[in-house]
């Protein structure tokens, strides 16, 4: 059957019409009481409420002027200022007061849904956390946290022995590009009151990427680097934090690849670096050194730096090992300690 | 995630606190479990598993599942942990041992941590992960060889890590250190197998060259390439590491060349290697476990036979600068984690981890007449010189169908002694015809000889030998059913040459006892 988008249009026009006619005359029934006061109303007109900075939103459109030829009394004059970038139009602006005092009876009409606070965010969503995981080029898993009640919250993702922390926005949701290391991948996101969300998904060509980890705690100054067949510091094949390169590169099979997992600004926070070689797919033949360097700095210098390494062992299985790293002391700040033989390196055959 | 941290905290802490407390010697009275027999003493050490105790009669050794402990100095048997030092060679300590360690971790389901100060000085803990109790801590100390035994006399380490021979004057000191007898097979062990390689960038057009040519490039006799019409830039480690000397050792001392002083050094041969692998107009020698973006180079004899390094070259030691890695251990009880550890070398997974570190795995292998070509085509190029046709043909016959295996028998220059992997492959032999590996199956212990003198004395040489070999085996075998398995003797003489025999080391290659299978 085939549908004109005109009667589409049409109907769905009626249903909302007649949806909203519902519930502008039985609002109570939907947002429970009508108990928020006119003086609300009023005091949006006095002090407009700063989080939807109603003033600024307005001074700042083009139509203001189109608003003015209309019925605005005060409009058709020049704007008071020149207009201003975003970020710092905070300024008084006369048009827009009349604008908020106009939209304030519709704010009357405003009210939190009634379950706010129970299953619902302030904007209605529900609350329900969500945990997406899709697959991506390079062995990649897309994860995507939706948990609208949880802004800008802590959460541990984990991934089998990889580990690291991020932050939820302040909308609530993490998104993360990780390496799968295994083709069945299973993503654990856990919530600072111990709630848990999991996901698994297949990943087809996880198999055909050799990858080390550094799992690190507290300030990431313990660093991977990787120099591809002989090159060396500041060439094309050096690959680290400073120059990770993107999971495409190793999809082409050009060169390996840096991610950088987890959020610095947490508090005792776990990070993670993960290297990834396409085996067998690159032109390339020959061994890819794999080191962990560690920068003496004032706050790290003569103590002890911990971390966890991920790389494969017997039968190509990762193998976890915690890492203790003693700083030399602090007459080598700003030197690099560099250890080679941690990380094994990855020796690459030509297919 | 906060476990984690602590518990490799305390780790460090446990491990700085346990070491002096090792050290002290205290009083204890162990006495049987029926109570019918005590002893006291001081007690020297306790390995997890059994008691060394100065004692009125002199040190003593007891079980410690026959006595109970009592007294100041006794060990908190629940909290016993293992500990010894690991010491010298960087190529097998930078990364084979630890990643057999890591292996052997994994196969006990202990979990893994590495305290390190560089890449030289580190220390492992293994520790049991239901309980986090510490079972281990694994030092290592890397410098060379030659540190290695040193740390080991001066009692700074309880393994020496070598990749060559103990000497002479290093077993004295180690008799005289209460070491005991180093040149003894019992205290040594082969981890792995390595070689020296030349080495050269993928660009430089050099395929081959001979051991002539090589020494006079590193040595400064030649300065130019043949092909490239350019200089040569020799590149090296510091005279004092131990492959350097082993370069030295095996490529210019028979040549009465030393090496040039302008070559380049490196602080590692991984470092060599990537130098290497950049410049076209560069040459090397590397390890064959560590070429990295280089090429090896095949070794030319003057005869025209050229020889590859390749695991199979290597197991066979057709390959003639095949160099073993060792470990060494005192005459004294290690402890029982240990004891463990060193058994567990020799395990198909710890062979595993060998061969996947980039060394050669001491695993036996058949190799099938089809893949031995070459061999017979010298066998037969060389036929009818010296050597009649027809004994070439009589080895052909014998052989087809039936398979050569690995371990093969070379001698230390001239004498009748087997070298330190030959002796080796008698132990591997012997355990492989005590489980029955062979049963039902023929043995074939084949000699051969370099061409000096006379066909027919050299395949009588050959022969003996050959016989030398198997009875070695059958000695060491003392548990085999030698019903099940035949054991004979064959010898050829030089019919089958592996190396031109116009140097040393090439007649070396080719005086041998091979195996084979049928």
């Amino acid at each position: 059957m085939k549908l004109d988008p005109k009667f589409i249009v049409f109907g769905l026009t009626v249903l909302v019409a007649a949806a909203s006619g519902e519930l502008v005359q039985h609002s109570d029934r939907y947002f429970g009481g009508s108990n928020q006061s006119s003086a609300t109303a009023q005091q949006v007109a006095y002090a407009p409420a700063p989080r939807f900075d109603l003033e600024n939103m307005i001074a700042l459109s083009a139509p203001v002027e189109e608003n003015a030829a209309g019925d605005d009394p005060q409009a058709g004059i020049v704007l008071p200022f020149a207009p201003l970038a975003a970020g710092e139009a905070r300024l008084y602006s006369p048009g827009a007061i009349e604008v908020s005092r106009r939209l304030a009876p519709l704010d009357m009409n405003f009210h939190s849904p009634n379950r706010v606070g129970a299953d619902l965010n302030q904007y209605g969503l529900p609350c329900e956390p969500k945990l997406s995981v899709s697959v991506a080029e390079a062995a990649m898993v897309v994860l995507s946290l939706v948990a609208p009640c949880r802004p800008d919250e802590r959460v541990e993702i984990s991934h089998g022995l990889l580990q690291f922390a991020m932050r939820t926005t302040n909308t609530g949701v993490v998104n993360a590009r990780i390496p799968a290391l295994s083709r069945v991948a299973a993503f654990v996101v856990r919530f600072e009151d111990g709630k848990i969300l999991t996901g698994t998904v297949t990943v087809p060509d996880a198999d055909e990427y050799e990858r080390v980890a550094l799992l690190r705690y507290g300030q990431g100054a313990m660093q991977i680097h990787a120099l591809e067949f002989g090159a060396g510091y500041g060439d094309a094949g050096h690959v680290w934090a400073g120059a990770p390169r993107t999971p495409g590169y190793g999809a082409e099979g050009r060169g390996g690849f840096l991610v950088e997992l987890g959020d610095l600004s947490l508090p005792a926070s776990r990070t993670a670096e993960v290297y990834s070689y396409p085996e067998g797919q690159g032109h390339d033949s020959g061994v890819v050194r794999v080191s962990i360097e560690a920068e003496v700095t004032e706050a790290n210098c003569g103590q002890e730096l911990f971390a966890e390494t991920l790389q494969p062992g017997v039968d190509e299985q990762l193998q976890v090992a915690d890492l203790a790293l003693t700083m030399p002391d602090c007459s080598a700040v700003g030197e690099f300690l560099v250890l080679k033989n941690i990380l094994r390196d990855l020796k690459i055959a030509r297919n | 995630m906060f476990v984690v941290i602590f518990r490799a905290v305390r780790t460090a802490v446990l491990f700085f606190l346990v070491l002096p407390m090792a050290a002290i010697a205290q009083d204890v009275t162990l006495t049987s479990r029926d109570g019918s027999v005590a002893l006291s003493g001081t007690l020297l050490s306790f390995d997890g598993e059994f008691y060394r105790l100065s004692t009125v009669y002199g040190p003593l050794v007891l079980d410690g599942q026959a006595v109970l402990c009592s007294g100041v100095g006794c060990p908190d048997l629940d909290a016993y942990i293992a500990e010894f030092t690991f010491a010298g060679e960087p190529a097998l300590g930078e990364v084979l041992m630890p990643a057999l360690i890591e292996g052997f971790a994994a196969r006990r389901g202990l979990s893994l941590g590495r305290a390190a100060q560089d890449d030289r000085h580190f220390t492992f803990t293994l520790s049991d992960p239901a309980t986090e109790r510490v079972v281990a801590h694994i030092g290592f100390r890397i410098s060379s060889t030659s540190e290695g035994f040193a740390d080991m006399l001066t009692g700074d380490a309880d393994i020496a890590m070598a990749m060559r021979e103990v000497r002479p004057d290093e077993v004295v000191r180690g008799i005289e250190a209460g070491l005991g007898d180093l040149s003894e097979p019992a205290r040594s062990r082969i981890v792995a197998l390595d070689a020296l390689v030349p080495i050269i960038a993928p660009d430089n057009p050099l395929a081959s060259v001979s051991v002539e040519a090589l020494a006079a490039m590193l040595s400064g006799v030649v300065r130019e390439w043949d092909l490239q019409d350019a200089p040569i830039a020799v590149h090296a480690r510091p005279a004092d590491t131990g492959i350097q000397q082993a370069v030295e050792d095996h490529f210019l001392a028979p040549l009465s060349l030393v090496m040039d002083e302008g070559v380049i050094r490196h602080a590692s041969s991984a470092a060599l290697a990537d130098a290497v692998a950049r410049d076209p107009l560069a040459i090397g020698v590397s390890r064959f476990s560590d070429i990295g973006n280089a090429v090896p180079v095949n070794l030319l004899g003057t005869c025209g036979i050229q020889l590859s390094a390749s695991r199979r070259n290597l197991k066979t030691e057709d390959y003639p600068f095949t160099a073993p890695m060792f470990l060494y251990t005192p005459e004294r009880r290690l402890p029982r984690l240990a004891r463990e550890f060193l058994g567990f070398l020799a395990s198909t997974t710890a062979q595993r981890i060998v061969r996947r570190a980039g060394f050669v795995d001491l695993m036996r292998e058949e190799i099938a007449l089809d893949e031995q070509g070459v061999r017979f085509a010298d066998a037969i190029a060389n036929a009818g010189a010296d050597v009649p046709l027809e004994e070439v043909q009589r080895m052909v016959a014998l052989l087809r169908g039936a398979f050569r295996l690995t371990p093969t028998f070379r001698f230390r220059g001239g004498s009748t002694k087997l070298d330190a992997q030959s002796a080796g492959n008698v132990a591997d032999l012997a355990r492989a015809l005590e489980s029955g590996v062979f049963d039902d199956r023929e043995l074939l212990f084949v000699g051969f000889s370099d061409s000096d003198g006379n066909w027919q004395v050299n395949r009588r040489i050959s022969s003996l030998r050959a016989e030398a070999v198997r009875n070695a085996v059958l000695a060491a075998a003392v548990t085999a059913d030698q019903s099940r398995v035949a054991l004979a003797i064959e010898a050829f003489g030089e019919a089958m040459p592996m190396a031109c025999d116009d140097t040393e080391w090439g007649r070396s290659v080719n005086r041998r006892v091979e195996v084979w299978l049928r």
